[in-house]
C-alpha cells in the first residue's frame, strides 16, 4: 500500500504531476515536490490555519488533506495570489496596515480571507472576526489584521478580484 | 473493501477528526478508503417528510440550505458553531455522526430533532438506527466495522417551531463545554412536542425526558425556564477533563438550558 503515487493537478495555473507517497499531505507535496514553500506548516493537525489553500476555490487546511485527494483539482497558493510584481489587494492591505509580524502565519492568514471573500464578498466586521478565529497568529494580535481585512474587501470590491 | 479489511480499514470522508488523529498516531489504519470521489453524495434531498442527508454533505452546505423552513433555519444556525470555516468546507455531517465525539452540534441535533441514520454493509444489507440508539459512549457508536452511514434522514419541522441553542465553548469554533438544543410548537399560549437535549455534557448527546415532561403544555416564562435549567443541572451526570471538572460542567449546563430557552422565546 505504500507505493508512489502520481497526482495530477493544476497549482496557480499550471499544471504539475507530481509522484508522492499515499500518506503524504498535501500541504508537504506542495513544499517538497512543488517547491512552492509560501504554503507553511505549523501545527500539522489542522489546528493553526498555516498551511491554509484554496482547493478549487475553497479555504482548507492543505495539511488534513492527502495529495492523491487533490488529483484533478485546482489549487491556489499564496505565490498565486499577486499578478506578477502587483500585491493582490489583500497582500497590499496586510502591508498598508503593518498587519505582519513574524509572518509565519501570513500565507495561511490570506488565503483564508481570499477564500471568504471571495464566496461572501460582504462579510461584516463580527464575521471577519468570527473568522480570523480559524488561524492563529502569534505576533499582532489581530487588530491590524482586522482592519486591514476591511481595507482590503473594499479594494477587492473595486477590483472585482 | 470495509468488509474485506474490517477494523483495520477507516473511512475518510471530511477528514477533519480522523486525520489529525492520524497524525497524533492515535489512529492507524492500514486502509484508508477515500469516499470524497463518490458522485451525487453531496447534495441533499427532500421527501416523505424528511430531509435526506447523503455521506458527502459538508457542515458548510447547511448554511444555504434551499428547503425553507424551521429545520433549515436551524441546521443553519449550529453549522456555523462547527470548528472554523476551513473545517466547515470539508468536514461532513455523517462524519460527524460516525466520529461521536460527544460535544459534536450534528450528534446533538439528529438526537433532538429524532434523525434515522441508514448504515450499509456489503453483507447484511442496510439497517435503520434511530440517532437515540447510535451514540454508545464518547467516540463509540452501534456502527460495525464493515458499516457505513449512507444517509442521516431528518424530520422537517412545521411552520409554528421555536427553538433555542446555545453552546458554551472557551473559544469560538472550540468544542462545546455544555450545549443545549430545545425544539417544541408554540400552540396559542403553551409549548408542545417539546424536545430539549444536552450535548458536551456526558458520554454521549441525550434528551432530558424530565424537563421536556415539565415544558410540555406549559405557558414560557422565565421563571419555568429557570426551574428547568435547575432540573437538568441536577439530573445529569457530567464528565470531567482538563477542559471542565465535573461540577463546574453542571453549571455550564444549567447556562446553555437557560440561555437555549431564552432564545427560544425571541
Amino acid at each position: 500500500m505504500t507505493g508512489m503515487v502520481d497526482v495530477t493537478f493544476e497549482v496557480n495555473g499550471e499544471r504539475r504531476t507530481i509522484r508522492v507517497e499515499p500518506r503524504t499531505s498535501l500541504a508537504d507535496a506542495l513544499r517538497d515536490e512543488c517547491r512552492l514553500t509560501g504554503t507553511h506548516v505549523g501545527c500539522d493537525e489542522g489546528v493553526c490555519g498555516a498551511c491554509t489553500i484554496l482547493l478549487d476555490g475553497a479555504p482548507i487546511r492543505a495539511c488534513l488533506l492527502f495529495a492523491v485527494q487533490a488529483d484533478g483539482s485546482a489549487i491556489c497558493t499564496v505565490e498565486g495570489l499577486s499578478d506578477g510584481e502587483t500585491l493582490h489587494p489583500l497582500q497590499q492591505a496586510l502591508l498598508d496596515h503593518n498587519a505582519v509580524g513574524c509572518g509565519y502565519c501570513t500565507p495561511g492568514l490570506l488565503m483564508l480571507a481570499v477564500g471568504a471573500l471571495t464566496r461572501e464578498p460582504d462579510m461584516d466586521e463580527a464575521a471577519l472576526t468570527r473568522l480570523l478565529g480559524a488561524n492563529l497568529c502569534r505576533c499582532t494580535g489581530y487588530q491590524t489584521v482586522l482592519r486591514a481585512l476591511k481595507a482590503g474587501q473594499i479594494a477587492m470590491r473595486a477590483d472585482g478580484s | 473493501m470495509l468488509s474485506q479489511h474490517g477494523d483495520d480499514a477507516r473511512l475518510l470522508a471530511g477528514g477533519q477528526s480522523l486525520v489529525p488523529t492520524m497524525t497524533a498516531r492515535l489512529a492507524r489504519p492500514t486502509v484508508l478508503i477515500d469516499l470524497n470521489r463518490i458522485e451525487n453524495a453531496a447534495l441533499p434531498t427532500i421527501s416523505a417528510g424528511r430531509l435526506r442527508v447523503p455521506p458527502l454533505m459538508r457542515h458548510a452546505d447547511f448554511e444555504r440550505l434551499s428547503a425553507n423552513g424551521p429545520l433549515s433555519t436551524i441546521l443553519a444556525e449550529l453549522s456555523g458553531h462547527i470548528g472554523h470555516l476551513p473545517i466547515r468546507m470539508r468536514g461532513t455531517f455523517c462524519g460527524a455522526l460516525a466520529h461521536a465525539d460527544p460535544a459534536a452540534e450534528w450528534c446533538l441535533a439528529s438526537v433532538v430533532l429524532g434523525a434515522e441514520l441508514l448504515v450499509r454493509s456489503m453483507t447484511r444489507g442496510v439497517r435503520n438506527i434511530e440517532a437515540a440508539d447510535f451514540f454508545e459512549s464518547m467516540m463509540d457508536t452501534t456502527l460495525a466495522d464493515d458499516e457505513m452511514i449512507i444517509e442521516a434522514q431528518i424530520p422537517l419541522l412545521p411552520a409554528a417551531t421555536r427553538y433555542g441553542f446555545s453552546e458554551i465553548c472557551r473559544r469560538s469554533g472550540d468544542y462545546a463545554l455544555a450545549s443545549t438544543l430545545v425544539v417544541y410548537q408554540r400552540d396559542e399560549d403553551e409549548m408542545t412536542k417539546v424536545r430539549l437535549g444536552v450535548g458536551g455534557v456526558e458520554a454521549t448527546p441525550r434528551r432530558i425526558p424530565e424537563a421536556e415532561a415539565m415544558l410540555e403544555r406549559r405557558e414560557p416564562t422565565r421563571q419555568l425556564f429557570r426551574e428547568v435549567a435547575d432540573l437538568v443541572a441536577s439530573a445529569v451526570d457530567p464528565v470531567s477533563d482538563l477542559a471542565a471538572d465535573a461540577d463546574y460542567r453542571r453549571e455550564l449546563t444549567r447556562a446553555a438550558v437557560s440561555r437555549a430557552l431564552d432564545r427560544s422565546f425571541r
